[in-house]
């Protein structure tokens, strides 16, 4: 048609060289709200120093990925923080400080919770109605507000473990026990 | 290859008939053109199409045109447009027609400098000034060869590409640049759209671009800094862009539904929106595309 017009090609397969596929959204609002928490709630002074451990028990997950990679080794006030995975409840050697259990463990929060009953810990789930079963923060997908991650809190079983929650932590929850 | 043949042929005939007119000035531009000593038959076509004798003929105006057309590239796209005009004013006293094909096919040829400029920025990343040779390369050819010329396939070319072009920077620039990145490949992929709903590119890369933008936002707040209320923000502000990209992508799937890359699109679309069942059923999907 043209004298020596010059051809566009290859245009249409260009789009989808650059970062196709899925990018882990998920896991890195769930890491930045545990480091929220952490820094939300004040634990008894005997767990403000060593370590502050923040424990992700539950295989393989990307979850515990992120909060390896942003906050390993980082400073919490005057506390350094550990990351760690746990495979099992046996391998849970020092209590940690948050212990967060994934969603296909959250249904050992029974037993978590039992076994850390006197210890201030944090404990995290991620299924519905798990706040009756022990759990202190249970993540929860927010229905009626465009499906944003968000949190319920249990202040009762926050209490048990000597634990005070920041107003700003539980203003901001989907429900909070009291 | 044979066009071209014959355009020079036709260049050639009519210099040599321009010489046999024996008018002064245009037979020596003419002399100068023939050994390629095109500034100095400038010098003379320019006195060529002054004077009153020599200015009546298409010839001398077509010579002034191919002399500024192979100027262009010393002095700059100025003799372009000056080659252009003379190649206009030689068919305007071709009053009988006798040079129309001629004259059509210069103007065609040059004109398309216009388009290749256009395709050349686009490949070599001017992205900023890709679209306005474009777009003077379509209205002279309406202007001046077609009015009726319907360019809607060459839009879609065009514009696919330049969107593209426009999408692909994200990787090469830094975050804060990346929203003009994102809405200039929205934008250009959208005249694609204007012109045809169902093109596949425009809808897939639309889609694509909310939901890397959506992406983008939540990977990059800072960890640190990052509080509570902060987090809420940014989930509408991500939320809002994963949104936006969802009708462009189940678009492009229901165009397309056997490309990998829409349906890796959509699980991430639904995976970020935390819909898990239309995230289950496109990563079931993806799976068995990649079994």
């Amino acid at each position: 048609m043209i004298l020596g017009a010059l051809i566009l090609s290859g245009f249409s397969s260009g789009v989808s060289t650059v970062n196709a596929g899925m990018r882990d959204t998920r896991s890195i609002y769930k890491a930045l709200f545990i480091y929220n928490f952490a820094t939300l709630v004040d634990w008894p002074s005997e767990y403000r120093k060593g370590d502050f451990i923040i424990g992700v028990y539950g295989n393989g997950n990307s979850v515990h990925s992120e909060l390896l990679k942003k906050y390993n080794g980082k400073a919490i006030g005057a506390q350094n923080i550990t990351v760690k995975k746990y495979n099992s409840i046996s391998e849970i050697k020092t209590v940690p400080h948050i212990l967060y259990l994934t969603e296909e463990k959250s249904d050992k929060i029974t037993s978590v919770s039992s076994k850390y009953s006197r210890k201030s810990s944090l404990l995290i789930t991620e299924k519905e109605g798990y706040l009756n079963k022990g759990s202190i923060i249970n993540f929860v997908i927010d229905r009626k507000k465009n499906n944003k991650q968000s949190y319920e809190i249990s202040k009762i079983n926050a209490k048990k473990h000597k634990l005070v929650i920041a107003s700003k932590l539980t203003s901001l929850a989907v429900k909070v026990v009291e | 290859m044979n066009r071209l043949k014959n355009i020079l042929l036709v260049v050639t005939f009519i210099l040599i008939s321009v010489g046999g007119y024996a008018q002064n000035y245009t037979a020596k531009a003419y002399k100068f053109y023939q050994v390629k000593q095109f500034d100095s038959a400038m010098l003379y076509i320019d006195s060529a199409v002054v004077s009153i004798d020599e200015s009546k003929y298409s010839k001398t105006w077509q010579l002034r045109g191919v002399v500024y057309r192979n100027l262009e590239a010393k002095h700059g796209i100025k003799y372009r447009e000056i080659a252009l005009q003379s190649f206009l004013e030689a068919r305007k006293v071709d009053t009988l027609n006798e040079f129309k094909l001629e004259i059509d096919s210069y103007i065609e040829n040059l004109n398309v400098r216009y388009y290749n400029d256009a395709v050349n920025n686009v490949l070599s990343g001017n992205l900023e000034k890709a679209e306005q040779p474009y777009l003077t390369y379509k209205q002279n050819y309406w202007a001046y060869l077609d009015e009726n010329k319907d360019f809607n396939a060459i839009d879609i070319q065009f514009y696919n590409a330049l969107a593209s072009a426009w999408f692909k920077r994200n990787t090469l620039v830094e975050s804060g640049e990346k929203k003009t990145v994102y809405s200039n490949a929205i934008r250009y992929f959208g005249k694609v759209l204007a012109i045809d709903s169902t093109n596949y590119s425009a809808n897939y890369g639309i889609g694509i671009s909310y939901y890397n933008q959506g992406a983008d936002v939540v990977e990059g707040m800072d960890p640190f800094s990052t509080d509570i209320e902060e987090i809420d923000r940014i989930q509408n502000e991500s939320i809002e862009l994963f949104k936006s990209g969802e009708p462009y992508l189940k678009k492009a799937f229901e165009i397309n539904p056997n490309e990998k890359e829409v349906v890796e699109g959509l699980t991430g679309i639904y995976y970020s929106l935390n819909e898990d069942k239309e995230y289950e059923y496109f990563q079931q999907l993806l799976n068995k595309m990649e079994e």
